[in-house]
């Protein structure tokens, strides 16, 4: 009745053919700017895009809600043409919910993730997020039934974290392949290991040796401490990975993956103007705490960043950046491309 | 497909006592298996490992059914915004007389307009969305400081096209 068709996959959208090629055709592994809740919203995707990122995903999305519930879909999701490849990360329990979620969002994006790592209490307890990594069955039960609907027209992939003995998560790989996973993102911590100490690259490498050992080529993408461009090539090399998903680093700098040590101030303007052109109701704070993060990042000293963090709405916010660097919009010569920030002069009493 | 009998629940720590405990030092971090009641409608039963069950209703097809048809028709799928879509005036009029403005998330929409305009510097342009906007809005209860933005950015777009 309604058209569900699936968007088309070519070679510039088809996710499982960019991670399956990068290496190929671009020297390197395949680029991945991987979920966070509230923050991978459009304006930041798209901030990703213009550096090198080749995949992005929108935050986890309940399916339950968003079937559900009309609010639920205009907050937790909207796009744009130009908003491709695009993984929806859903957060599920059942099969029912996310077939009908695979419905609704196919004809959008060009692929579904399904969240098996997310550690927040009140998702465990319904048994979304890292609660299907201990249950296999149910992991392979949501798989299947969308890949038994959709075949090759809609790609779909699963984000898991490791369990203490990783025999656990090489049978629950195996498993996920067969069931038709087109691939595996596997984040190198366990469900409580807390994402300050370091990603456990060894056990990606263990299971990545063991999936394509199961499965030769089968793509498997590393997650975990991805916060420079020289870490995607050792990671990917560490862990014989196809493909590097970053999320912290690219929160805090979205070039990472243009060899940018740290983020430069076009790519403040960048983030700022698509913050504007694509506000669809974004709360404020959201805004700026993703400056907060970049500014951080770049070292503006400390009494400029609690003056950002003082500021109360977007026009006060724009004033101020004004009033204290230059920051240019998108008509003028030379937006998006400087590397320092330019302070005005501090003005005289 | 039938009601699937209903099975006690299993939390995943009896699967594997020491799958997820001891090495990290916390204990007790039962993990829920939720049971699939009516695979059609999507009930669930979810059961801690203290033993409480909580049952998740499920969606009927008429319910799904009507979901379906005001996402597909009335919201013409998820919200797209294409590049320069504030620039249609008409767009945030229409907006403007027909959005149910109590929603915040509403209101928020079209403070974006005035917000995008602001900082593109076309001061003229901001100045009269904000009027258009606090006219429908200014009796709305408990919305002071959106009020105060729309203020403010209206003070300041005066100010400086007196200067220009
Ligand atoms: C703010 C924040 C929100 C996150 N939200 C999600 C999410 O929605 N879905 C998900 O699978 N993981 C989520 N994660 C986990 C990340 O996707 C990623 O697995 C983890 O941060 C490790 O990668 P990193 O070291 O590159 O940050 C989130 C992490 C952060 C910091």
């Amino acid at each position: 009745m309604y058209n569900t068709t699936p968007k088309p996959l070519l070679k510039e959208n088809d996710p499982l053919y960019i991670i399956q090629s990068r290496k190929t055709t671009h020297n390197r592994p395949a680029t991945i700017a991987g979920p966070m809740v509230r923050y991978s919203k459009l304006p930041f995707r798209q901030t990703c895009r213009d550096y090198s990122v080749d995949i992005v995903y929108t935050p986890m999305i309940l399916a339950r809600e968003f079937v559900r519930n009309k609010n639920a879909r205009l907050s937790d999701f909207s796009t744009n043409s130009k908003d491709t490849p695009l993984i929806v990360q859903v957060g599920v329990n059942n099969v029912s919910d996310i077939l009908k979620f695979a419905d609704m969002v196919a004809p959008y994006c060009d692929g579904i993730g399904i969240n098996c790592g997310c550690p927040i209490k009140e998702q465990v307890r319904e048994g979304i997020g890292c609660a299907l990594i201990y249950n296999p069955d149910l992991i392979c039960s949501l798989v299947k039934a969308v890949k038994e609907k959709y075949h090759d027209k809609l790609r779909l992939e699963t984000k898991i974290r490791i369990h203490d003995d990783l025999n656990q998560t090489i049978e629950l790989c195996k498993k996920i392949i067969d069931s038709g996973a087109d691939w595996i993102t596997i984040h190198g911590r366990t469900r409580t290991t807390r994402s300050s100490t370091p990603v456990n690259l060894e056990a990606i490498k263990t299971i990545t040796a063991a999936i394509k050992d199961y499965k030769p080529n089968y793509p498997v993408v590393a997650n975990g401490d991805c916060f420079q461009y020289k870490d995607l090539f050792e990671i990917s090399k560490i862990t014989n990975t196809d493909a590097v998903m970053s999320v912290r680093g690219v929160l805090a700098n979205p070039s990472l993956f243009e060899n940018h040590l740290k983020c430069p101030w076009g790519c403040i303007e960048i983030f700022i103007n698509w913050s504007f052109e694509y506000n669809n109701g974004i709360p404020f704070q959201l805004f700026q705490h993703h400056l907060f993060c970049m500014m951080e990042n770049m070292m503006i000293p400390k009494h400029l960043i609690k003056q950002l963090m003082e500021t109360r709405t977007y026009s006060q916010l724009i004033d101020w950046i004004d009033e204290t660097f230059i920051l240019k919009r998108i008509d003028d010569p030379g937006f998006g491309q400087s590397i320092e920030p330019t302070y005005r002069q501090i003005k005289s009493i | 497909m039938g009601i699937p009998e209903v099975t006690e629940a299993i939390s995943a720590q009896d699967v594997n006592e020491d799958s997820f405990t001891k090495l990290n030092g916390r204990k007790n971090q039962s993990v829920t298996k939720p049971v699939t009641v009516d695979s059609e409608t999507g009930e669930i039963l979810v059961r801690r490992a203290t033993g409480k069950a909580r049952v998740r209703r499920g969606q009927t097809e008429e319910e799904y059914n009507e979901q379906l048809r005001q996402y597909f028709t009335e919201e013409n799928g998820p919200t797209r915004t294409e590049p320069n879509f504030m620039d249609n005036v008409n767009d945030f009029d229409e907006k403007l007389d027909t959005m149910d403005l109590s929603i915040k998330q509403n209101r928020l929409r079209l403070q974006a307009y005035p917000q995008r305009a602001y900082y593109r510097r076309n001061y003229s342009i901001c100045k009269d969305l904000c009027s258009k906007l606090i006219l429908k809005v200014k009796d709305i209860p408990k919305i002071q400081r959106e009020l105060e933005e729309l203020e403010y950015m209206q003070n300041q777009c005066m100010l400086r096209l007196s200067k220009e």
